[in-house]
C-alpha cells in the first residue's frame, strides 16, 4: 500500500452493504497505480489505520444509512467522517469511525480522508437495492472527478 | 428512582463488541427478574443459503459469514468436506492451514485485546483514549495485527475474506522469497508477543473466579487448531462427529442464536477453555512464559480470557516461525477432490472457540444440507449466567449508567464475535 491517493470500497456481503464493493470493482483499472490504488474491504475495523498509514489522500465509499432515499449520495470530509458515520454506519465493534480516530490519535492518519456514502434500505443476506444499483454511475462519476482535483493539486 | 421497585435498564447500543446485538435486563426488588442477551445469526441464513452449491463454492461462501474470521469457516468447512471425500491432502496442505489459523489468532486476539479489551482494565472509554497514554502498546497491537492479517494474506490473497483455501489444499503456494520475508518480521516480532504477555497479565483484572465447564478441542501432541477429539474439563472425550448427540441447541425466542447446553448447563469455548484444557500441548518456552505471569493455570477466573489470549499470540507467533522456518515450493498446492456422497463434520478452533460444521453432499458434491454452529452461540448462555452472577455481585442497586458499564465489561471478556452470530447489536437494559 504506497500509493499516496487510496480508495477504499468498505462493505459486507448484506444486500446494500456492497455498494463499496461494486464501486471498488468498477473503478479498477481507471487510474495511474502509482498515484491511485483501488482495493475492496470487509469490514476492515482496526485495519483500516494499517490501509491508510502514509497516505495522502484516502477515499471510503460505503453504504451508510441517515434516514434519506435509498439511493441518495453523502459526501463528507475530514472529521465530520467521523463524527457522522459514529451515527450512521452499522457498527462493527471497531468500525470507521474508531479506525480513522485512533489513526489521528497515533499522528498515524493519513492528510485527508473523503467519505462518499450511499445511503442504503437493505442490510441482510438479500440482492442490492435498484436504486443503489441506479446510484452506481452518478457515485463512480463523483469519486473521479474527487480523485481527479486531488491530482491536479497535489502535481 | 429512589422508590422504585422494579427497575428496567434500557443500552441502546453496546459498544466494542464485534457486530451488534442487544442485552434485555429487567430488575425487580433487587433481583434479576429476566436476563436476555440478543444476538441475530446470519450463519443461520447461510446454512439455507448453502444447500443446492457445489462444493467448491463452499470455502469462499462460508468466509462471508465473518469478517474477523473467515479462515476458522474456511478450515471448518474444507476438513468436513474431505472427511466426506476420504480425500487427505498431505503434510504440506496440513502445515501450511496451520501457518493459516496463526494469522487469523493473531490478528482476532490483537485486535481484540489492544482496541477492545485493555481500554476496560486501564480504565478509559475507548483505545483512543487509551491512545493518548499507551501509544507504544496500542501501536504494538495494530502492528501484531497487521503481521496476522499478512499471514493470512500470503495463504489466502487477501485478508478480508481470504479466497486462497480450496477443498484439497490452497489454489497458490506462497513464493518461498515471499514467505522468507515474512518469516524475518514474524522472528523481529516474537520480543514483541513475550512482552504482550507479560503486560496482558499486569493488568488489573477482576477476581471472578466462577464454576464452569470448558470445551475445547484437544489433540494427541499439538496445541489444538483443525484437528483433534472434544474434550471438556468434566472429562467428555469424543469423536467431533458426536457432538450433536453431545450437545443440544435450544431456540429461544429473543435470539435468533441457538443456545448451546451441554447437559442442560452452559459452557465455555475460546482461548481460556483451550489454555486450560491444552497447557501441556505448548512448547517449553510459552509454558514458562504463562507460567512467569504467575497465574495457575488452568484458570477459573474469567478475566484471564485476555491473558490466554496473549499466551496464544505468543505460541501461534513461534509456530508460525517454525512452520515458516520449514516453508518448502509444493509440487502443487493441492490434492484435487472427487465427490461422493455422504455426511461430514469438520470441527476446528476459531480464535472465539468451537466452530462445528456438519454437511451432506450428493454425489456431485452438491450440497443437500449445512449445519453451522459457531463459537459465540455455544458461548452466549454462559455469558448471561456470568451476567446474572457478575451484576448481582455487583449489586443491582447501583446506578444504571454503572450497571450497563459493567454488563459490557462481562460480555466484551467473551469477545463475542456477533458478527458472526448477529448483524446488528443493541443493548437494552430495562428496570422498569
Amino acid at each position: 500500500m504506497t500509493a499516496p491517493i487510496r480508495i477504499f470500497g468498505i462493505g459486507s456481503p448484506f444486500g446494500d452493504d456492497r455498494i463499496g464493493w461494486l464501486a471498488a470493482e468498477a473503478l479498477q483499472g481507471r487510474f495511474d497505480p502509482a498515484q491511485v490504488s483501488v482495493s475492496s474491504h470487509d469490514r476492515p475495523g482496526a485495519g483500516l489505520i494499517n490501509l491508510m498509514r502514509g497516505a495522502r489522500l484516502v477515499v471510503l465509499v460505503d453504504a451508510v444509512q441517515s434516514g434519506a432515499p435509498a439511493g441518495t449520495l453523502h459526501r463528507l470530509e475530514g472529521k465530520a467522517v467521523r463524527q457522522a458515520v459514529a451515527h450512521y454506519t452499522s457498527t462493527h465493534g471497531f468500525g470507521i469511525a474508531e479506525a480513522l480516530e485512533l489513526g489521528d490519535r497515533l499522528n498515524d492518519g493519513p492528510d485527508r480522508v473523503v467519505l462518499w456514502g450511499v445511503e442504503g434500505a437493505i442490510c441482510e443476506l438479500a440482492e442490492i437495492n435498484q436504486s443503489l444499483q441506479d446510484a452506481l454511475p452518478g457515485l463512480l462519476t463523483a469519486v473521479m472527478d474527487e480523485i481527479d482535483v486531488a491530482i491536479s493539486t497535489m502535481n | 428512582m429512589s422508590d422504585a421497585r422494579e427497575v428496567s435498564i434500557n443500552v441502546p447500543l453496546m459498544a466494542r463488541v464485534e457486530g451488534e446485538g442487544a442485552l434485555d435486563l429487567r430488575i425487580r426488588d433487587g433481583r434479576i427478574e429476566e436476563l436476555k442477551l440478543c444476538i441475530f445469526e446470519p450463519p443461520r441464513l447461510f446454512e439455507k443459503f448453502l444447500e443446492g452449491r457445489s462444493f467448491e463454492e463452499v470455502p469462499d461462501m462460508v468466509a462471508r459469514i465473518c469478517g474477523i474470521c473467515p479462515v476458522a469457516y474456511q478450515m471448518s468447512a474444507v476438513h468436513a468436506i474431505e472427511s466426506i471425500f476420504g480425500l487427505d491432502p498431505g503434510t504440506w496442505v496440513r502445515a501450511m492451514r496451520r501457518l493459516f489459523y496463526c494469522g487469523e489468532w493473531i490478528e482476532s486476539h490483537s485486535l481484540h485485546i489492544h482496541l477492545l479489551a485493555a481500554p476496560d482494565f486501564l480504565g478509559y472509554p475507548s483505545v483512543s483514549e487509551m491512545a493518548r497514554d499507551y501509544p507504544d502498546a496500542v501501536r504494538r497491537g495494530l502492528h501484531l495485527q497487521e503481521l496476522g492479517n499478512d499471514l493470512i494474506k500470503l495463504l489466502g490473497g487477501r485478508s478480508v475474506n481470504p479466497v486462497g483455501a480450496r477443498v484439497g489444499g490452497f489454489h497458490h503456494a506462497p513464493q518461498p522469497d515471499v514467505a522468507e520475508n515474512l518469516l524475518a518480521r514474524l522472528q523481529a516480532a516474537l520480543p514483541e508477543a513475550e512482552a504482550l504477555l507479560y503486560w496482558s497479565a499486569a493488568l488489573d483484572l477482576p477476581q471472578a473466579v466462577q464454576d464452569f465447564e470448558y470445551v475445547s478441542l484437544r489433540h494427541a501432541h499439538e496445541y489444538p487448531m483443525n484437528e483433534g477429539r472434544i474434550v471438556s474439563s468434566r472429562g467428555l472425550d469424543i469423536e467431533i462427529a458426536g457432538f450433536e448427540r453431545e450437545f443440544e441447541e435450544l431456540q429461544v425466542p429473543h435470539s435468533t442464536a441457538l443456545h448451546c447446553l451441554h447437559q442442560g448447563k452452559p459452557y465455555l469455548v475460546g482461548p481460556l477453555a483451550r489454555l486450560n484444557l491444552n497447557f501441556d500441548r505448548l512448547p517449553q518456552p510459552v509454558q514458562d512464559a504463562a507460567l512467569a505471569t504467575g497465574i495457575r493455570w488452568p484458570s477459573m477466573n474469567v478475566y484471564h480470557s485476555i491473558v490466554a489470549r496473549a499466551v496464544e499470540i505468543y505460541y501461534a507467533l513461534s509456530e508460525a516461525i517454525r512452520l515458516l522456518q520449514a516453508y518448502e515450493l509444493p509440487a502443487q498446492p493441492y490434492v484435487a477432490a472427487h465427490p461422493k456422497a455422504g455426511v461430514g463434520y469438520g470441527c476446528t478452533e476459531a480464535p472465539r472457540g468451537l466452530l462445528w460444521h456438519r454437511y451432506e453432499l450428493d454425489g456431485q458434491g452438491r450440497v443437500l444440507s449445512a449445519r453451522i454452529v459457531p463459537p459465540t452461540s455455544q458461548n452466549q448462555a454462559r455469558i448471561e449466567e456470568d451476567l446474572r452472577l457478575s451484576i448481582e455481585q455487583f449489586g443491582t442497586d447501583k446506578p444504571e449508567a454503572e450497571i450497563r458499564e459493567h454488563a459490557e465489561v462481562v460480555i466484551r471478556n467473551y469477545d463475542p464475535c456477533i458478527s458472526c452470530a448477529t448483524h446488528f447489536l443493541r443493548l437494552k437494559v430495562d428496570r422498569a
